[in-house]
């Protein structure tokens, strides 16, 4: 599978996630975030940007690496199924991506990682954001 | 972005719980009182272990009540934000939106729901 | 020595010249006596004469000398050699009291000496019969008794005007009676002047008959005819009796002289001490006065001087002390000078041990006077240097104080710093998102944003570089900011730490300061203690004199008041009984 779009890579944490980008609407600084009640524990809150309320998801929750890091920044993903933000340690750009595409794991939001990718700065985790967000909509 | 023709709010409840922001349609309230044992802390949907201060507010509707630290009515008109999609869900889906108040962001609930607790999906 | 001629000035010669005198008148008779008895061989009347007149002065000089010798003081006094103290007065009038009797001896040994040599060189200078030898010797043996007894006789008046020549000069009359040896040898004077006055003339006379007798039997004897016989006894008879006559009244003269002479002796002190004596008698009491006289009168002038004093000082002292003598032996009676004695002793041995103590204390003041200084010199010094300890610390204090400023103007710049890095971060911050967002539409707007994709991702790296810098000069600033605050806080420990220093060597510096008024305050009081207590010093050793005076006068006056009160009554009445004998001697006058 060839890497036509390219993918935008970033770090959270010690793991380096990539993202579609083409889902990559945008990269924003991190707002002070309004919580949410009964949302689940990786959704950290939301924040509005440019008319819009952005959930922010916290990947190293979700994989079962939770980190006490305050994230600056922030990758939005959009597609039509709707947007998250996706705290980043660092964005380290977009990138032609090579490697395995396959998923990572079928339980959980492994379901949703494909690779492993290898980029410039070592492996990457591709999130398929088209399923991962419709999994967020039906997790609790 | 959504197509969906935005709501607006006219009344509104901004309440504080904990450090913490809820938001209630004043006609979803018809009386303020004090708390009373077995009425729900609204600190609950953020932290199960929250409890109410001794200065606390009861929001009341009928039959249903919820407890909040403090209560502030905004009578502005103020455009309702569509709850995103992963957040649907959450709270048995007693989140309606989100306003955009005094430059906070405020989650705009139900309060019948809300009292009924997490678990109840109408 | 006074420069004033003093009055006894020649009188040594004065003493001697009448005794001299009396030598040569002796020397007369002998002569006129050897002219008349003596048949002087021819041709040897020069030779003789010549051998008399050498021995006459010669003898007459060493008598003169040896005299002389006798009267040194006497003659040391009237040169002014001596001083006219009593000693001196009392030896010189020792020296005068002596020289009748000089006088009498040193006439003697010439009269009886002086033929004896005359006749010797005669005899050896021509040839002269060995008889008339011994008749020359012989003339000197009968005249030296009668010439010695006029010499000492001539000499006596002359003795006594000198002795009260002596006690006009200063010499006491007490101390004249009590320093000249007395020879109770009148009688035996008495009977020399007796004999000699008897004697002489009746040797004289018998020496001369007889001389006269033998001649004229010599003459019969070798006469050739009774006629030529009884011309010579007409001749003895007529012609050679005139000069008997005149030989016999020269020493009738003499001896009546003598007799004169040793009658006064007696006569005149005895007159004298009979005046004193009526004097005395009449109640008329006054200084004893000087009567001159030899052996048993001078011990009676003497005596009588002696109790004239004792009755002078005697009756004076009964009139003085009689008023007082009825109190004061009251007042002794009443028993407490004994115990004064007692408390007097106590009080002089106290005193002794407070001399003791003081002199004890005065050396201590000295010692503690001394420490007191070298405590002061040594706190003046301990202050010099907590002053300048303080003068250092508070340079130090200013040097940290200096630097603190610096260090906390160095903060201040550093956070400047810090702001504007931040403000840099922020803004690189921003370039990067504006730069990754730009990378992110231009790789989604196809081949067309590829190009446009790089520029952005150079921007980045420019952004991510620029922020790079700024996370290490925020390092940088953040050690600067902990070594500043490290620095604020040592510089502040050090300032506090020299403050407290400071207080500490200001503590010290007043400290030493009251430490130094005290030694100060000590040595001045050490010093008027050390005086203090030598002043006390002087004061306890002439208490301690007096004292021991006191004690002396009282022991000795406790012992008077002892035999008083003892004899208390006694002396009443002996001054009762003394009272009327006095009132009677005056009645009687």
């Amino acid at each position: 599978m060839a890497d036509v779009h390219g993918h935008l890579v970033f770090a959270c944490g010690s793991s380096l996630y990539a993202v579609p980008a083409d889902t990559a609407s945008e990269v924003v600084n991190l707002p002070s975030l309004t919580r949410v009640p009964g949302a689940p524990g990786h959704l950290l809150g939301v924040f509005a940007h440019r008319g819009e309320v952005l959930p922010v998801v916290d990947l190293t929750r979700l994989t079962g690496h939770p980190l006490d890091e305050v994230f600056k920044r922030a990758v939005v993903v959009r597609t039509p199924r709707g947007a998250v933000a996706l705290p980043a340690s660092r964005v380290l750009g977009v990138a032609t991506l090579e490697g395995s595409f396959e998923r990572l794991g079928d339980t959980g939001v492994h379901q949703h990682l494909r690779g492993p990718a290898r980029a410039a700065a070592g492996e990457v985790a591709i999130i398929d954001t088209q399923t991962f967000i419709e999994f967020l909509s039906t997790a609790g | 972005m959504t197509d969906v023709q935005a709501e607006v709010i006219e009344g509104l409840v901004l309440c504080r719980v904990g450090e913490d922001r809820l938001a209630v349609r004043a006609r979803e309230i018809s009386s303020f009182d004090v708390p009373h044992a077995g009425a729900r802390y609204a600190g609950e949907g953020f932290s199960p272990q929250a409890r109410a201060p001794a200065e606390a507010r009861l929001l009341r509707h009928h039959d249903t009540a919820l407890v909040v630290d403090t209560v502030e009515v905004h009578s502005e008109r103020l455009t309702l934000l569509s709850v995103p999609a992963v957040l649907v869900r959450a709270w048995g889906g007693a989140l309606c939106g989100f306003v955009e108040a005094g430059g906070l962001l405020w989650p705009v609930i139900s309060l019948e729901r809300f009292a009924q607790g997490p678990e109840v999906v109408s | 020595m006074s420069l004033a001629a003093s009055p006894l000035k020649g009188r040594h010669r004065w003493l001697t010249n009448l005794s001299t005198l009396a030598v040569l008148s002796g020397l007369l008779i002998a002569t006129a006596y050897a002219s008349v008895t003596i048949s002087f061989p021819e041709g040897t009347r020069l030779a003789f004469g010549l051998i008399l007149a050498v021995v006459v002065v010669v003898f007459n000089l060493i008598g003169d000398t040896i005299e002389q010798r006798r009267l040194d003081t006497l003659r040391e006094l009237g040169d002014s050699a001596l001083a006219p103290t009593p000693a001196n007065l009392l030896v010189a009038a020792r020296e005068v009291m002596r020289q009748p009797e000089v006088a009498f001896w040193l006439s003697l040994s010439f009269l009886a000496l002086g033929p004896l040599v005359v006749g010797g060189l005669w005899s050896l200078s021509s040839s002269v019969p060995p008889q008339v030898v011994l008749q020359v010797s012989f003339v000197g043996l009968i005249v030296s008794p009668l010439t010695a007894t006029l010499a000492l006789l001539v000499s006596v008046p002359r003795a006594r005007q000198l002795l009260r020549e002596l006690v006009a000069a200063g010499l006491p009359v007490t101390t004249l009676y009590a320093g000249v040896p007395v020879g109770f040898v009148l009688r035996r004077r008495l009977m020399l002047f007796a004999a000699v006055a008897v004697f002489t003339p009746l040797l004289l006379v018998a020496d001369l008959a007889l001389t006269r007798l033998r001649g004229l039997l010599t003459q019969l004897v070798s006469a050739p005819e009774a006629a030529a016989m009884s011309a010579l006894a007409d001749a003895q008879r007529s012609g050679g009796l005139w000069p008997l006559v005149g030989l016999v009244l020269l020493v009738m003269l003499m001896v009546s002289v003598s007799a004169w002479l040793s009658g006064s002796i007696l006569g005149e002190p005895l007159r004298e001490l009979a005046a004193e004596t009526g004097r005395l008698a009449r109640g008329e009491h006054g200084e004893a006065r000087f009567i001159p006289g030899e052996y048993e009168t001078f011990a009676a002038s003497g005596a009588i001087a002696g109790m004239e004093a004792q009755l002078v000082a005697l009756l004076g002292r009964l009139g003085q002390t009689a008023g007082e003598l009825s109190g004061a032996t009251g007042a002794l009676a009443g028993g407490k000078g004994p115990r004064r004695v007692q408390n007097l002793d106590a009080a002089s041995s106290t005193t002794g041990e407070l001399a003791r103590s003081a002199k004890e204390i005065a050396a201590n003041a000295l010692r503690v006077s001394e420490l007191a200084r070298q405590t002061l010199a040594a706190a003046k010094a301990g202050r010099d240097g907590a002053e300048g300890f303080m003068a250092a610390m508070v340079q130090v204090r200013e040097g940290n104080q200096a630097i603190a400023d610096s260090v906390v103007r160095l903060n201040k710049r550093v956070q400047q710093v810090g702001k504007i890095i931040e403000f840099i971060n922020g803004i690189a911050d921003k370039s990067d998102l504006l730069a990754l967002n730009a990378e992110l539409e231009g790789n989604n707007a196809g081949e067309v944003g590829r190009g446009f994709s790089l520029v952005a991702a150079e921007m980045r790296r420019l952004a991510e570089s620029v922020m790079h810098s700024t996370r290490e000069i925020g390092g940088l600033i953040d050690e600067i900011r902990d070594a500043t605050n490290a620095a604020v806080m040592a510089t502040e420990a050090g300032v506090k730490a020299t403050d407290a220093g400071g207080a500490l060597a200001q503590k010290v510096g007043q400290g030493l300061s009251r430490i130094l008024d005290y030694a100060n305050q000590s040595a001045d009081a050490m010093q008027s203690i050390s005086l203090a207590t030598s002043q006390q010093q002087a004061g306890t050793d002439q208490l301690v004199g007096a004292m021991a005076e006191i004690v002396e006068s009282t022991d000795a006056s406790g012992a008077a008041a002892r035999d008083m009160l003892a004899a208390h009554d006694q002396l009443i009445a002996l001054a009762r009984d003394l009272e009327q004998t006095v009132a009677k001697f005056k009645v009687r006058s």
